[in-house]
């Protein structure tokens, strides 16, 4: 019995020297990267090296993924405990994120004033760029936390006038700039759809979920246009277990066995570009996260203009053709781009207003100055 | 490198066990010291070099320690003047410098400028072992060692090296000498021991930690009357889970390779007096200083007046022993003072009492002295305020339903102890469990296999796992 269990202790390093990489599933999130540190006199002497190899040990053990999803799985089955910042477990085994849910029911992110400045003056800029035949929309999706609010904890089912999302709601409304509400759109499409919308365990709408937004955003552009823009049309769905961001939060969460196991669904799309639908617009978007599943069909290469960009947070810059590489908003020429585009279109969801238009507003003037 | 790290449960450890068990009986004693070295010097490289030095001084003198050695005082004195003076040089050499330099200031004169000296881990176990062995030779109760290398396996053997228990030569100077292969048939229950205190540490004492750690963040302005109670109470069961499990460890890692260490903790918070709590806590450090300061002092044999103040004295040193800082001093002043009290006339008032209400009193005065302890003295006195002001009442502290059920289940352990008989089965538990017959073992195997593993997963998924006794 006494060696079985030093045979135990031995575990971590024979799984050190005889598995390979690819053995184990590796973590997901961001985790400590420790460098190895020469050996030195020195480095001996005054224990960096000591604590350096005791972190090297600790982090970079071949077993460490597969020990990380046990202690992982235990505290969250057990003890519904997880290991990571912004998240909340609502009911049913819906997850949620905290700061999102905080937007929906209690604080306030954005400044009431700041913000019906610079909604005036995108009005403006969207009455302008209209008139030079250009394409605007500000799209809302709902985050999950407001379309099943019901799930959320009692503590924040609370409504609240004041949130982010009914101020901006409110300013659009009040300065005439068309936009779309999304959320009583969803609540109907989640009536019916036999396949999640929104997982229960990520933190944005599923692809299938934006299938139904990017649809609606190709057709009004196409109407936009003339209908000269290639059609985009379902093909077929696939059913399979979720992937990419479908299941963001329990990825994150380093389990081992999958909290939402239902099947999600995949459409695989076909394009339609004959000859009197060739127009492809030169479409800048900015937005959050949710525009992340509307480019994972991988179609939009297909209907935008190769130098289409999309501006996540107004921050990082990506190219319609080459979502791989990134560059700095401060590479671009803003006016240059409105300028030269067909559509722009924003899109943000309902409580993931925490800092927006991240940075739009001081460009704006600009902008305006520019179109006019 | 300590014991609940990542390095020593899954490379130190198992390679040595491993080498340990197979090399042949001749080289096992060079095993350990080899190991007790390498433990050593990856938390302490330099003064690996110093052990080692001081040993070999210390080897020699006490060649003179024999009866007829016309230099044996001389040679104690030499010893002793040896193992005093670089604890003193160590671990006191900073604060008399600072206070000095303080007491200076407030005069008008210069900063004492100085380097500041490091402190060798364990120091202060170590110097006591050598000092232990010193005057049992000396006293002729034990004879010396003759071989130099059961001389280091004494001093350095890495289980009890840097945080005890103290172990007095008497205790294991014929376990040494008659070192042998048959020592080893407690190897599963020492086995069982050390996965019972590497749980305390982990599952409890570091969820105990967590709170403390929580409530210090909060900083002293923040925090309520309620919190500051919930964060004495969470240090004084962290403490005790810490300390005792270390201990547990050391003593089941003894046992795996063949040596009975003295215990170390026996459910001290169910002590009915301060004078019990000391019987109970810390036990190894209380024997030695009974034997080799509180009897040389006189004892009980001399006046009462001079009874209260070997008492005092002996805690002060006890506090001082801990760390070199005003803080320790008061609190082991503040226990030498509740023993003289006790002496004088609480114990017999205490005696009236029920049970209940003198473990209360005990508890509570412990509670108190680590407020002392694990503060410095100017916070402490400030926290002590807080925590009898009893203006708020508010806990904003978010604590897990894992973290409620662990301390529960700390706090239940550490009063479960309740009468004689429970103690006893619960002392003997690990020494009944590794003589079950097969097929309890069967049972009860997989139970500590299980413990073991989850204690190894939660350290490899928690960067936070403070030792208190460490930094002594």
């Amino acid at each position: 019995m006494f060696f079985i269990a030093i045979g135990v202790l031995f575990i971590p390093l024979v799984f050190q020297y005889s598995a390979t990489n690819e053995t184990l599933q590796p973590l997901n999130g961001v985790f400590e990267k420790t460098d190895t540190l020469q050996f030195s006199i020195p480095s001996w002497k005054n224990k960096k090296w000591q604590e350096n190899r005791e972190l090297l040990i600790k982090n970079n053990l071949k077993i460490k993924p597969l020990i990380v999803r046990i202690g992982h799985e235990l505290d969250y089955r057990l003890f519904k405990e997880y290991h990571m910042a912004d998240l909340l477990i609502g009911k049913d085994g819906y997850l949620f994120s905290k700061s999102w849910s905080n937007a929906k029911c209690c604080a306030n992110n954005l400044n009431k004033d700041s913000l019906d400045i610079f909604i005036k003056k995108l009005a403006t800029l969207a009455t302008l760029l209209e008139k030079k035949g250009k394409y605007f929309k500000v799209i809302i999706p709902p985050s999950k936390e407001e379309l099943y609010a019901n799930k959320l904890p009692l503590l924040y089912t609370l409504d609240n006038e004041n949130s982010d999302y009914t101020l901006l709601k409110k300013s659009l409304a009040n300065n005439k700039i068309a936009y779309w509400d999304l959320l009583s759109y969803y609540k109907v499409i989640d009536d019916t759809a036999r396949f999640p919308i929104y997982s229960k365990t990520s933190a944005h709408w599923t692809t299938y979920g934006a299938h139904f937004t990017l649809l609606k955003l190709l057709n009004d552009m196409s109407v936009f246009f003339n209908g000269d823009m290639p059609n985009l049309a379902v093909k077929s769905f696939k059913k399979e277990k979720f992937k990419g961001g479908d299941g963001d939060h329990e990825q994150t969460l380093n389990l081992i066995n999958r909290i939402d196991n239902k099947d999600f669904l995949y459409p695989a799309y076909k394009i339609d570009s004959s000859k009197n639908k060739t127009f492809k617009p030169k479409v800048i978007t900015i937005g959050d996260s949710f525009y992340w599943a509307l480019k994972s069909c991988w179609m939009l290469p297909y209907i935008y203009k190769k130098d289409s960009k999309y501006l996540y947070y107004f921050s990082t810059v990506y190219y319609n053709n080459d979502y791989t590489k990134s560059h700095s908003i401060d590479s671009l020429n803003i006016v240059e781009e409105i300028e030269s585009c067909n559509a722009v279109v924003i899109i943000n969801s309902t409580h993931n207003l925490n800092g927006f238009p991240y940075g739009l507003e001081k460009k704006i003037d600009e902008l305006i100055l520019a179109l006019k | 490198m300590v014991f609940s790290s990542v390095l020593f449960l899954s490379v130190f450890l198992p390679c040595f066990l491993a080498c340990f068990y197979l090399s042949p009986q001749f080289l096992k004693k060079w095993i350990i010291v080899f190991f007790s070295i390498l433990f050593y010097a990856w938390g302490a490289p330099v003064f690996i070099f110093f052990l080692l030095g001081s040993s070999v001084l210390d080897f020699f003198i006490s060649k003179n320690f024999e009866a007829s050695n016309p230099f044996r005082k001389l040679s104690l004195f030499a010893s002793l003047f040896l193992n005093v003076g670089l604890l003193c040089y160590f671990k006191y050499v900073n604060f008399f410098v600072t206070n000095i330099s303080t007491l200076g200031e407030y005069f008008s004169f210069n900063e004492i400028a100085f380097k500041e000296v490091l402190l060798p881990i364990g120091i202060s176990f170590f110097t006591f072992q050598k000092i232990s062995y010193a005057i049992d030779v000396f006293r002729g109760e034990n004879k010396r060692l003759t071989s130099f290398l059961d001389y280091l396996l004494y001093i350095i053997m890495f289980p009890q090296l840097i945080a005890g228990p103290i172990v007095r030569y008497k205790d294991v100077h014929l376990q040494i000498k008659n070192f042998s292969s048959n020592n080893f048939d407690q190897k599963l229950q020492g086995l069982y021991r050390f996965i019972i205190g590497l749980s305390k540490k982990v599952f409890i004492a570091n969820t105990f930690a967590l709170i403390v750690s929580q409530i210090n963040a909060l900083g002293l302005e923040n925090t309520s009357s309620a919190e500051a109670w919930l964060g004495a109470l969470a240090y004084t069961f962290q403490i005790y889970f810490d300390f005792a499990g270390y201990s547990d460890m050391a003593i089941g890692l003894g046992l795996m390779i063949g040596f009975k260490f003295p215990e170390n903790f026996n459910f001290p918070y169910l002590s009915k007096s301060i004078s019990e709590f000391w019987k109970r806590w810390h036990i190894t450090l209380g024997s030695w200083m009974r034997d080799y300061l509180y009897i040389p002092l006189g004892g009980n044999k001399v006046s009462t007046k001079r009874i209260y103040f070997n008492l005092v004295f002996v805690f002060f040193i006890s506090g001082f022993w801990h760390g070199a800082n005003w803080n320790f001093i008061v609190w082991g002043l503040f226990h030498g003072l509740f023993l003289v009290l006790e002496r004088l006339f609480l114990s017999a008032a205490l005696k009236k009492m029920p049970v209940l209400f003198q473990r209360f009193y005990t508890f509570f005065i412990v509670i108190i002295g680590w407020v002392f302890f694990s503060m410095d003295l100017e916070t402490a006195f400030v926290f002590l305020k807080k925590m009898f002001a009893f203006s708020s009442l508010n806990l904003e502290l978010s604590i897990s339903v894992k973290s409620w059920s662990l301390m529960l289940f700390g706090i239940l352990f550490s009063f479960i102890g309740f009468n004689k008989k429970t103690e006893l089965f619960l002392n003997e538990l690990p020494f009944r469990i590794a003589n079950l017959n097969t097929s309890q073992t069967l049972v009860i195997f997989p139970v500590f296999l299980f413990l073991l593993s989850m204690a190894t997963i939660w350290i490899m998924n928690s960067g936070f796992n403070p030792f208190i006794y460490y930094r002594f």
